[in-house]
């Protein structure tokens, strides 16, 4: 049984919800306004947090910085259909992933499943079944095992979401990789029609790692298909 | 920008120095008589004056008394004194000026010619009488004349037009600075609102002024705040609906979803129904949020350099991946590839809805092309979506794009959607300086070729 807080201000929507997620095995615990619902994500031991953009007082964002300052509890946004810049926000603060509301309730349990899955599987990793690991492509370092990317030595901030995309792309690390290869294992779902949100991970990460030494870009969009990490120039290689 | 100024500031100032200097000017060139001019008989006086003490002198001391005495009033450069006899020779052995000797030969004792003025030089004489009855005439020849006058006073001249241009430069360019700087504030106010930014206002920085400028600079605040609050019943109505109108709609999607689970396969047909209904419900808003979207944001500053194959490209898979569900499909050609500059949201949804509306009218089985092309010497990006489906009656394809237009089809009833989408495309691609045009192809379908400006690489 999965212990799961809805922060929204709309009480009925919250009690159907919880209906609604019952038999698929969720307890849900419903917060009607942002600051209580922050305070409960950070100290209630659930796992997941479903957190509505439009809320009163403590708006969805503040909220989930509030969160993001203190605890790394997958959080699952609700944004308001058609405002593409809710969406981009909230992902830009360490949202892991969003719903478009009013949202079709299977697609919610699916994206409660997925984001559950994948934070399971970091966790059982960091417990020691996957072996720890790190990639290191040019000035990155990567560490599976801690879960942190440094440049230069030095940590950079990533969200779980970023942080899978990435170790997927050094992965692959000259080779074009596929949107819906990057889906599934960032996302641990498929891309559905007109569902930019791993263009805008990637649009984030490449903010937070900034420009090659030599200026060019990390991640390069291939047209049509994918991303692609390119390998740094040899002179860049480091030893 | 600082051209009203430059032109306010270097009009007056030209106006001022030209008439300083056409009165400079004015004083150079008119004839000596039109000047005032020292009184001739000042000078004769003292032309006679000077003759009188010649005479005593010469009565007392002889030649060389009155060598000495023209001698002592002798200033070289300046002043020069001939003395001749009553035949007009001259009684002393040094050389004498032309001037002075052409004096003399018109000098007549009985009607004296007056002191000649020209512009090199002065030339007065007097006349005395000696104790023997012999009379004398004295010529004084001042060098330079009246011109030396001006001569003298050509540095002046030259410290006065400074005098009078530098007070009138510092005047003038208070004048302008005073006449423009409030245009300017307003002009950045202006440019601020036009960029969405409505809370700009000029008041504060006009200060007490009370002027016309200043009246104009209060009412586009007042026009200013007006905007503000009008965009702002605007967004805030946006939102609303966004909220209000969804919110029903979303606890309506959960609670069908519970519904269907509880009453088991048997009603499965209306609730398809609802939710069909529910989901064109949520286009509706969808498409009314963006019409609006389209008129606040459409020429906003929100613009980017946009690859548009690569747009068109990642619409059409889009597409693809939604036609592939009813057997259609979405390819496709060549897509050229060129920058354009604009919203991308808005481009992407303006495309989008091509895209969409033709694999909607596309015969089973077909699939819609999309094409990309540039065409050279005109900067203009052509985007054309082709369907295979039954076309539209040639006069109402300009219809197409109205709002809430529908071609009368029984399938139109059933596809939800306002109506809005061709009308939202026209409105994003004429925001972006282009046009939407729809014909039907050849063959058979329907073709919409969106022309939009390709920013050039420069």
């Amino acid at each position: 049984m999965h212990r799961i807080l809805i922060v929204d201000d709309d009480t009925e929507l919250c009690e159907l919800v919880a209906e609604y997620l019952k038999p698929d095995g969720f307890d849900v615990t419903a917060v009607h306004d942002g600051a209580k619902g922050a305070e409960s994500a950070v100290s209630g031991g659930y796992s997941l947090v479903i957190l509505d953009v439009m809320l009163p007082g403590l708006n969805g964002f503040d909220a989930l910085r509030a969160i993001r300052a203190q605890s790394s509890i997958p959080v699952l946004m609700l944004t308001a259909r058609g405002e593409d810049i809710d969406r981009i926000v909230g992902l830009e603060i360490g949202a892991d992933d969003y719903l478009p509301k009013p949202f079709n309730p299977r697609e919610l349990v699916a994206r409660i499943r997925a984001i559950l899955r994948r934070t399971e599987a970091t966790e059982t990793g960091v417990a020691g079944a996957k072996p720890r690991d790190t990639v290191t492509v040019g000035d990155l370092m990567l560490d599976t095992g801690t879960r942190t990317v440094y440049r230069d030595g030095a940590a950079i901030d990533l969200t779980t979401v970023e942080f899978d995309l990435l170790e997927a792309l050094l992965r692959a690390a000259g080779t074009v990789v596929a949107r819906e290869d990057l889906a599934q294992s960032a996302l641990g779902r498929e891309l559905s029609p007109f569902d930019r949100s791993i263009d805008q991970h990637v649009s984030n990460l490449r903010r937070k790692l900034g420009a090659r030494p030599d200026g060019l870009d990390r991640i390069k969009s291939v047209r049509g298909t994918g991303y692609m990490f390119l390998l740094p120039s040899l002179s860049d290689e480091p030893g | 920008m600082r051209t009203l100024f430059l032109k306010i500031f270097g009009w007056f100032w030209l106006a001022t120095a030209l008439v300083a200097s056409t009165l400079i000017v004015a004083t150079w060139t008119l004839p000596a008589a039109a000047l005032p001019q020292p009184p001739h008989s000042y000078i004769e006086e003292s032309a006679d004056a000077l003759a009188e003490t010649a005479a005593i002198t010469y009565d007392r001391d002889g030649r060389d008394g009155l060598r000495a005495y023209v001698a002592r009033i002798d200033r070289p450069g300046r002043l020069h004194a001939f003395v001749f006899d009553g035949d007009g020779n001259s009684m002393l052995d040094a050389e004498v000026l032309p001037e002075a000797a052409s004096f003399a030969s018109r000098y007549s004792f009985d009607h004296p010619p007056r002191a000649q003025f020209s512009p090199t030089e002065i030339v007065a004489g007097g006349a005395a009488t000696l104790a023997d009855g012999r009379r004398i005439l004295l010529v004084t020849v001042s060098e330079g004349g009246h011109a030396s006058a001006i001569r003298d006073n050509l540095f002046g001249v030259f410290v006065r037009l400074r005098v009078v241009l530098v007070p009138s430069g510092l005047v003038c360019f208070a004048l302008a600075r005073y006449l423009t700087a409030p245009i300017v504030k307003l002009r950045r106010a202006t440019r601020q609102v036009a960029d969405g930014e409505f809370s700009a206002r000029v008041g504060p920085s006009i200060g007490r002024r009370k002027d016309e400028l200043a009246d104009l600079a209060r009412d586009f605040d007042v026009m200013a705040g007006r905007i503000e609050g009008l965009v702002g019943t605007q967004q805030a109505v946006r939102r609303g609906i966004s909220h209000e109108l969804r919110s029903p709609l979303a606890r309506l999607g959960v609670a069908l979803a519970i519904a269907r689970r509880e009453a088991g396969p048997g009603a499965d047909e209306a609730h398809d129904r609802i939710g069909r209904e529910a989901e064109r419900l949520n286009g509706m808003i969808d498409q009314l949020l963006m019409i609006a979207r389209v008129e606040s944001e459409g020429d906003g500053a929100d613009r980017t350099r946009i690859d548009l194959a690569a747009l068109v490209e990642s619409v059409a898979a889009d597409g693809e991946f939604e036609a592939r569900a009813s057997n259609r499909s979405v390819a496709c050609g060549p897509l050229a590839s060129c920058e354009i500059r604009g919203n991308e949201r808005l481009l992407r949804s303006a495309i989008e809805n091509v895209v969409r509306n033709a694999v909607h009218y596309t015969a089973e089985g077909t699939a819609v092309a999309v094409d990309l092309r540039v065409v050279p010497g005109e900067g203009r990006a052509l985007v054309i979506v082709r369907d295979h489906g039954e076309g539209v009656p040639e006069n109402l394809l300009s219809e197409l794009f109205r709002p809430f237009y529908r071609v009368e089809d029984a399938r139109d009833r059933r596809s939800g959607g306002a109506g809005l989408g061709l009308a939202i495309t026209e409105r994003a691609i004429r925001m972006h300086g282009g046009t939407v045009r729809a014909a039907n192809a050849d063959g058979g379908g329907l073709a919409i070729e969106i022309s939009l400006p390709v920013e050039s690489d420069r």
